[in-house]
């Protein structure tokens, strides 16, 4: 369908220059697959003896990969430094040709790649690639996550001892678990450290990551951690957590394991005040 | 309704936040700043922290990359809800986009892909800027983006394009005298007859950035300082607009601040030896 003024609608010069620019392997390939010759370029784009049809839409073509490469560099440095920068950029484009973005702001880009890893080529040799793009990703989800006011332990701890049991607590919005199948924060660190990344330990396992004072940070959550967070995120009080841990021990150690748990959220800002 | 002249200021940028985090204060050069609103409109950590700072000291710009105003993909409602959430917040002075499209079938290219100049797209980004003006209960600035692309069927010139847009949908020009350099080159015309060519009271802000050279075409990196024949352009454009709100965009190899904000001072001193003044209006 052509235009009044001729040429395509907007519609289909739209949906013809986006497959030219965003085509993993190029425009002039891309040209060939939606059957059109370099002369239908040139009757839809003008170039000139300086840069004909092709090169002019193989900058776009090339600032698109370029672009989106960059911005998930910067979101998976540390899954880009264990498998080197020539594999990051092949993930990339076999990623974006996979996984186009769906989102108008670059932030949201990167939040498929996790699983896409985890099917990709990639992963056979080394399955725990996924658990370090879902620990990466989940640094960026919390590093602008909404904010929340957050209890202190002194605050807690000031608290008459009648509040205790009443006493609800909330994790702040920018916290994730993350459920890991190998301890990658191994790799994390020796990547901080500036040595090899090596290969992670096997062992299943949670991660938890949250902001705090502007810093992301992550540690591994502790086995008998685990309920007592799956409780906080389901709205349970103090005296709920020790009641949980009551069963086979006295009520004493309990509580007293309960506030082990609770002083160390308390402070790590991890509770909502 | 006048667009506020804030004078001249810079884009923020995440390698200065730590500085203008231990206080900033307004300065020859440094009268405002300008924001990419894709970057702060998640709700917490210290993007907001430092947007907030900056606020209490500043007026601020939205400037936005994403809006796609030429596509032909409904406008996305989530995004304008974004929008108005951070507009509500910070009450800019001013929000502005491009005249661009970015996306086609729920799929995004994160770029400032050209239009044709028809009557059909002219007609078509005409209603989505009303759109968006009613949805953000404010007149909007469009910019004339670098292209490296013209299309063989393109009915009029870009700056006739965009004046149009701007008379028909009652929408500001952002006009980024850069981006008028740069694809004069890239596609010659002539730079002076596309900034002659947008009607008085139209241009409500000005871009400056440094570009460039990709064999015999240009590119608009924001990654140099703004070259000469820049600011002699600019210097056409305050003299034929008038003094509006300038802007320094530096978005690659980012130099220290006050690099950025010397370069924000020849754009200060120009309007000056163009007899405009400082030339603002007094601080929202």
């Amino acid at each position: 369908m052509r235009s009044p003024e001729g040429g395509p609608r907007l519609a289909e010069l739209q949906r013809r220059f986006f497959a030219l620019v965003v085509a993993a392997d190029g425009v002039t390939p891309a040209l060939r697959r939606a059957a059109l010759s370099e002369g239908d370029l040139d009757a839809l784009v003008v170039g000139d003896q300086r840069r004909d049809a092709v090169g002019r839409l193989e900058i776009y073509a090339g600032m698109y990969f370029h672009r989106l490469l960059d911005v998930l560099g910067a979101d998976y440095p540390k899954l880009a430094a264990v498998i080197g920068q020539s594999a990051f950029t092949r993930l990339v484009r076999d990623f974006l040709d996979a996984c186009p973005s769906q989102h108008p702001s670059l932030r949201h880009l990167g939040a498929r790649l996790p699983a896409f890893v985890e099917r990709h080529l990639l992963s056979d040799e080394r399955p725990w690639l996924a658990d370090l793009a879902s620990l990466e990703w989940a640094r960026v989800t919390v590093f602008d996550a909404p904010d929340a006011p957050t209890r202190t332990l002194e605050g807690v701890r000031g608290l008459a001892p009648e509040a205790f049991p009443e006493l609800p607590l909330p994790l702040i919005p920018a916290h994730q678990i993350v459920v890991v199948g190998s301890r990658v924060e191994e790799v994390w660190r020796r990547i901080e450290a500036g040595q090899a990344p090596g290969a992670p330990s096997t062992g299943r396992g949670r991660l938890i990551v949250w902001r705090q004072d502007f810093i992301v940070y992550h540690r591994v959550v502790d086995v008998a951690e685990v309920p007592a967070l799956e409780l906080a995120a389901a709205g349970a009080t103090f005296g709920a957590l020790c009641e949980s841990l009551a069963p086979g021990r006295q009520p004493e150690d309990a509580a007293r394991l309960a506030w082990e748990t609770v002083s160390r959220w308390l402070l790590a800002g991890l509770v909502t005040a | 309704m006048k667009f506020p002249n804030l004078g001249h200021g810079i884009g923020l940028r995440p390698p200065h936040y730590p500085q203008v985090l231990g206080g900033v204060v307004p300065t020859p050069g440094l009268d405002w700043f300008e924001i990419i609103s894709e970057n702060f409109c998640e709700p917490g950590g210290n993007p907001r922290h430092v947007l907030r700072a900056v606020r209490e000291q500043f007026p601020v710009a939205m400037h936005g990359v994403s809006l796609s105003l030429g596509s032909v993909d409904p406008l996305n409602e989530r995004y304008l809800d974004e929008l108005a959430r951070l507009a509500d917040e910070i009450e800019p002075a001013i929000i502005s986009d491009h005249l661009c499209w970015g996306s086609i079938d729920g799929h995004y290219a994160h770029d400032l892909l050209p239009l044709p100049y028809t009557d059909e797209a002219l007609a078509h980004v005409t209603r989505r800027v009303l759109a968006v003006q009613d949805r953000l209960k404010r007149r909007i600035l469009v910019e004339n983006v670098s292209s490296y692309v013209a299309f063989r069927q393109d009915a009029m010139t870009e700056w006739e394009f965009l004046a149009a847009l701007a008379t028909q949908a009652d929408c500001g020009v952002l006009l980024d005298v850069n981006n008028v350099f740069v694809s004069a080159h890239n596609h010659r015309f002539d730079a002076r007859a596309f900034i002659a060519g947008i009607p008085r009271g139209r241009v409500g802000q000005i871009h400056l950035a440094g570009h460039s050279r990709n064999g015999d075409l240009l590119l608009d990196t924001h990654d140099h300082p703004v070259l000469d024949e820049v600011w002699e352009l600019y210097r056409f454009a305050i003299a034929t607009h008038g003094p509006v709100s300038t802007l320094i965009e530096w978005d690659d190899d980012i130099p220290p601040l006050d690099r950025v904000v010397d370069e924000s001072r020849k754009a200060l001193a120009i309007c000056r030896e163009v007899g405009l003044g400082a030339g603002r209006d007094a601080q929202p």
